[in-house]
């Protein structure tokens, strides 16, 4: 038979589930302001930051963040409705809202106990709670209502939102040209020549180290064409670049050779290795490769018998060579050792005596120098050593095992021929990389007498390129700003102060005159050269005793006259090798001379089939020069670069 | 046979209820007001313990003391207390007797404290050692005089009054003494209302009378209830963590407690208040405790239990205001 009470205590039962239940809700909302809150918080920083500083803050990770935040709200909130409710926390809340002074409480503690342990009270405490169980209201005993702080969530959501829907208007950056720099100015003309030069340069076969040096020296070209580069960048960049290349050093090569004609002339003594000595000798280190190849296939061959003598002349040869370095090392290290000895004494004897005289003085200082020099003379030995050292042994080595099996010293004179096949490719390298540092000093003259020409010069330079390329219709020559004739023509003078006491009298000539600079070509053929200049800025005319005039006249016709800057213009630069003539062509009544030729060429922006044929004819015999050594190495890339600039354009 | 049973307690309670009503009325006749002394010292009777009154003289201690013993129909005695009273004074003394043939012999003539109701008025007037004389019949419901013990008649009842002004000539109750009072009521000055009731009640010509609703089977039996009143679980942890909390040495005591109050409640305090809480659950016709019950009954039951530190006496703090602090902070579940 079933316990009449079951139900309403199951009633009961339900009533405080249902109250738990809303306590957790209750703990939940009430936890609800401060999680949301401190959440809606954090997300209006983060959308703050992401919209002030976006470079700090990407949008994925503002994502991240406010995903991470309402995550940690509704884990808070879980948290606290999760979190275990005092025991009886159900009924004690039924009891008190519906006044029943625990009569549940104590009711289901008793319905609890076994049967038999209960008592007819506590029997009847049971049927009490029962009969009040229709009557419970678990919504009312455990009310859900929104917090009172929720207004100051509700508050910041609304700050949130304010700060989602605010624009930060950042101001546009342009972001290359941020960082102003005073650009280095080169003329396309220029720029041009030392692209060719870097192709150049490129089309040959090159180590890696090589390349990568070319590279750097586009890189630099490029960089300077584009405007990327201040001066002193540019002259960082060429320096260190030049530093690379001389890592090897010239000294270093030019001593390698040295010693390797040293070591021919040692091996010229033996029949056998007669043609590698002179190859040596006359530093054609291909030669001498082949010579040792073809010396170590007749060591080889059984079939050609060598003189024994032979061989040992042979063997003393190589012997020679391998120990003659040896020895000049020993030589300098000698004399190395005695000049510190000196040295030392000197400056002993000069701490003994006190202050020194001047002559002392300067001897000790010789002294200092000359081991300086022994020092850096004996480092270059040991490093060109250090490259000879494979072939001295590889010599040394040769010279042994001749005397035993002429076999084994073939296969030590193919490597000999290796190692100078290595030198020999080292060599190569070196001379593109003296090329290369050719080009980088042309660059930095080049640079150099911009800066000392200032953008005036350069100005001048565009404007030359420009009308060469025809971009200036006409073609006269004459500018607007001011003419000059002749050489360095000055400006006509400004209008002199009328007489009067103490009075001044100031004219202005303030447009700059131009000059036209004429130099003998080859075959005595005259040039215009577009580099000279003359300037007859602020002219001043001074009058003596008296007021003059107010100098309110206006400068005359352009030019000033008196003290104006460099009125003879430029001075033409004796280095060219030619001298300002003026030059009257003869006319043979058969066409334009060459002379006129390239007058009116230059008038008409260097165009036309009859210039180009005379600018090929001109540029042929300057290559050819060139090439024939016959004009030294520091004015060869003047001589370039007036070609460059006076080429025929289409 | 359950049925008939519960019907029964039932009936008992009702019956409990009942009479507690009549002795309310009939005490209500001629006391006015104070219906929390009036019911304390009716919880103290019917869990057979004493209680201690507190009050400016003049507020109807006595009175009420000597009503309930009219209404209940028990014998009642009442002691003044006064410095020069000795225990024999109390609990009296074995005297020479001579019969009629003239032998003599020694007979115990008792003492004011035969009694089921006593009275001992102005009990701190009286030296220590004559308060201690109370001692064994408050606690063992027995006197023992020349080796001779003599048990008290139950129900046995010690109401003490106490002056908390006057403290001149007096001898504060010591703690052990104090302890073995179940509840101390505060007897507090009537209200305006009261006080015309009052007089409209005892200046006039009329007395008046208090008939007897209670005898003593009866009361023996209302305590019998009392104490099968079932108590569950929560309940009585409230009680014992309520009566922990008045002591400073545990962890998770109040500041307050820990600053002020110098030792807690005894095992005694949290009978009481077990007690105390099953009496006022029948009051009202309940069978079984609550909480409730047991943070009303804290103050009177705990209140002479605390006792104070030095710092507590100088800043003039009351154990009241420690008690309540201490409800206001104990959650009823933990």
């Amino acid at each position: 038979m079933s316990d009449p009470r079951s139900k309403p205590l199951g009633q009961i039962r339900r009533a405080v589930g249902a109250v738990e239940l809303r306590l957790r809700f209750s703990r939940a909302l009430r936890v609800l302001p401060t999680a949301l809150t401190i959440a809606l918080a954090l997300a209006a920083g983060t959308l703050a930051v992401h919209k002030t500083l976006p470079e700090h803050l990407s949008e994925q990770r503002t994502r991240q963040i406010l995903i991470a935040t309402g995550a940690l709200l509704v884990l808070s909130l879980v948290a606290a409705m999760l979190r275990r409710l005092p025991p009886r926390a159900g009924t004690i809340a039924l009891d008190r809202h519906h006044a029943l002074h625990d009569r549940l409480t104590n009711a289901l503690a008793f319905a609890a106990l076994p049967k038999e342990q209960r008592s007819p009270l506590m029997e009847i405490a049971i049927d009490d709670a029962c009969e009040r169980a229709g009557e419970l209201r678990p919504g009312k005993a455990a009310p859900l209502s929104a917090p009172a702080d929720l207004g100051v969530s509700l508050a910041v959501a609304l700050g949130v939102l304010a700060v989602a829907l605010l624009e930060v208007r950042v101001p546009r950056r342009d972001a290359p040209v941020a960082r102003t720099i005073d650009a280095l100015m080169m003329s396309p003309d220029d720029l041009e020549l030392f692209k060719e030069a870097a192709k150049a340069l490129d089309r040959q076969d090159q180590n890696a180290e090589m390349k990568a040096a070319v590279e750097r020296f586009n890189q630099l070209i490029e960089d300077i064409a584009n405007k990327r580069l201040d001066r002193t960048e540019a002259f960082r960049r060429m320096e260190a670049l030049e530093r690379e290349l001389l890592k090897g050093a010239e000294a270093d090569l030019k001593a390698l050779e040295e010693e390797l004609k040293e070591t021919g002339l040692d091996l010229k003594r033996s029949d056998l290795a007669k043609d590698v000595g002179e190859s040596l000798e006359k530093k054609d280190l291909e030669k001498a490769k082949k010579d040792l190849q073809e010396l170590a296939e007749r060591l080889r061959d059984k079939k050609k018998k060598i003189n024994k003598a032979e061989l040992e002349r042979l063997r003393d040869a190589l012997a020679k060579a391998a120990e003659r370095r040896k020895e000049a090392l020993a030589a300098v290290n000698e004399k190395r050792s005695e000049a510190r000895e000196q040295l030392l004494k000197q400056k002993q004897k000069a701490s003994e005596n006190g202050p020194q005289k001047a002559e002392e003085e300067r001897l000790l200082k010789k002294k200092e120098r000359e081991l300086e020099r022994l020092d850096r003379e004996a480092e270059q030995k040991e490093r060109t050593g250090r490259q000879l050292d494979r072939l001295d042994r590889e010599l040394a080595k040769a010279a042994e095992d001749l005397m035993r099996d002429l076999g084994l010293s073939a296969d030590d004179l193919e490597q000999a021929a290796e190692d100078i096949n290595r030198m020999q490719e080292q060599e190569m390298s070196e001379k593109e990389k003296e090329e290369l540092r050719q080009r980088l000093e042309e660059l930095r003259e080049l640079l150099r007498q911009q800066g000392q020409g200032g953008k005036q010069q350069m100005s001048r330079l565009l404007r030359f390129g420009k009308r060469a390329r025809g971009g200036q219709s006409g073609g006269s020559g004459q500018d607007q700003q001011g003419q000059g004739q002749g050489q360095g023509q000055e400006g006509e003078d400004g209008q002199e102060g009328q007489d009067g006491q103490d009075g001044q009298g100031q004219g202005q000539g303030n447009k700059p005159g131009q000059s036209q600079t004429w130099v003998i070509g080859p075959g005595g053929k005259k040039i215009l050269m577009p580099g000279g200049q003359g300037q007859g800025q602020q002219g001043q005319g001074e009058g003596s005793q008296g007021k003059g005039g107010d100098g309110s006249e206006p400068g005359g016709k352009g030019v000033g006259s008196g003290r104006g800057g460099d009125i003879a213009g430029k001075r033409t630069d004796s280095k060219m090798g030619t001298q300002d003539v003026q030059a009257q062509a003869v006319d043979t009544q058969e066409g334009p001379s060459n002379s006129e030729v390239i007058l009116s060429a230059a008038e008409r922006g260097f165009k036309g089939t009859g210039y180009k044929k005379v600018f090929t004819d001109y540029h042929t015999v300057a290559e050819q020069q060139i090439n024939k050594d016959q004009i030294p190495d520091g004015y060869r890339f003047y001589v370039n670069r007036y070609f460059q600039l006076i080429r025929p354009r289409e | 046979m359950a049925e008939k049973t519960k019907e029964a307690a039932r009936a008992d309670v009702v019956e409990f209820q009942k009479s507690i009503g009549q002795l309310r009325e009939e005490v209500g006749k001629v006391i006015v007001g104070n219906r929390d002394v009036i019911d304390g010292v009716l919880t103290c009777m019917l869990a057979g313990s004493h209680a201690l009154l507190e009050g400016v003289p003049g507020l109807g201690k006595t009175m009420l003391v000597r009503t309930m013993a009219e209404a209940l129909e028990l014998q009642f005695s009442r002691i003044q207390f006064t410095p020069d009273m000795m225990p024999a004074d109390i609990i009296g003394t074995t005297v020479i007797d001579e019969n009629a043939g003239g032998q003599k012999s020694f007979s115990f003539r008792k003492g004011p404290l035969f009694a089921n109701i006593v009275l001992a008025d102005e009990i701190n007037r009286a030296t220590p050692k004559t308060q201690s004389a109370l001692l064994e019949a408050m606690q063992e419901h027995r006197v023992t005089v020349s080796r001779q013990s003599y048990t008290l008649e139950e129900p046995f009842f010690v109401l003490a009054t106490q002056n908390p002004l006057e403290s001149e000539g007096t001898y504060p109750l010591p703690e052990a003494q104090l302890d073995r009072f179940f509840f101390k009521l505060h007897v507090s000055f009537p209200g305006r209302d009261e006080l015309n009731s009052i007089l409209e009640r005892t200046t006039g010509t009329e007395t008046p009378a208090v008939r007897p609703v209670l005898n003593r089977p009866r009361i023996l039996e209302m305590q019998q209830l009392v104490r099968s009143v079932p108590v569950s679980k929560h309940v009585q942890d409230y009680a014992v963590r309520l009566l922990q909390a008045t002591h400073p040495t545990e962890d998770d005591s109040l500041d307050t407690v820990k600053r002020f109050v110098k030792f807690g409640g005894s095992p005694r305090g949290a009978q009481a208040l077990l007690l105390a809480s099953k009496i006022r659950a029948l009051f009202e016709g309940r069978f079984a405790p609550s909480i409730e019950d047991v943070r009303i009954c804290a103050l009177p039951a705990l209140r002479h239990r605390v006792l104070l530190n030095f710092e507590g006496e100088a800043e003039g703090v009351k154990t009241d205001d420690v008690l309540k602090a201490i409800l206001k902070q104990l959650p009823e579940s933990k």
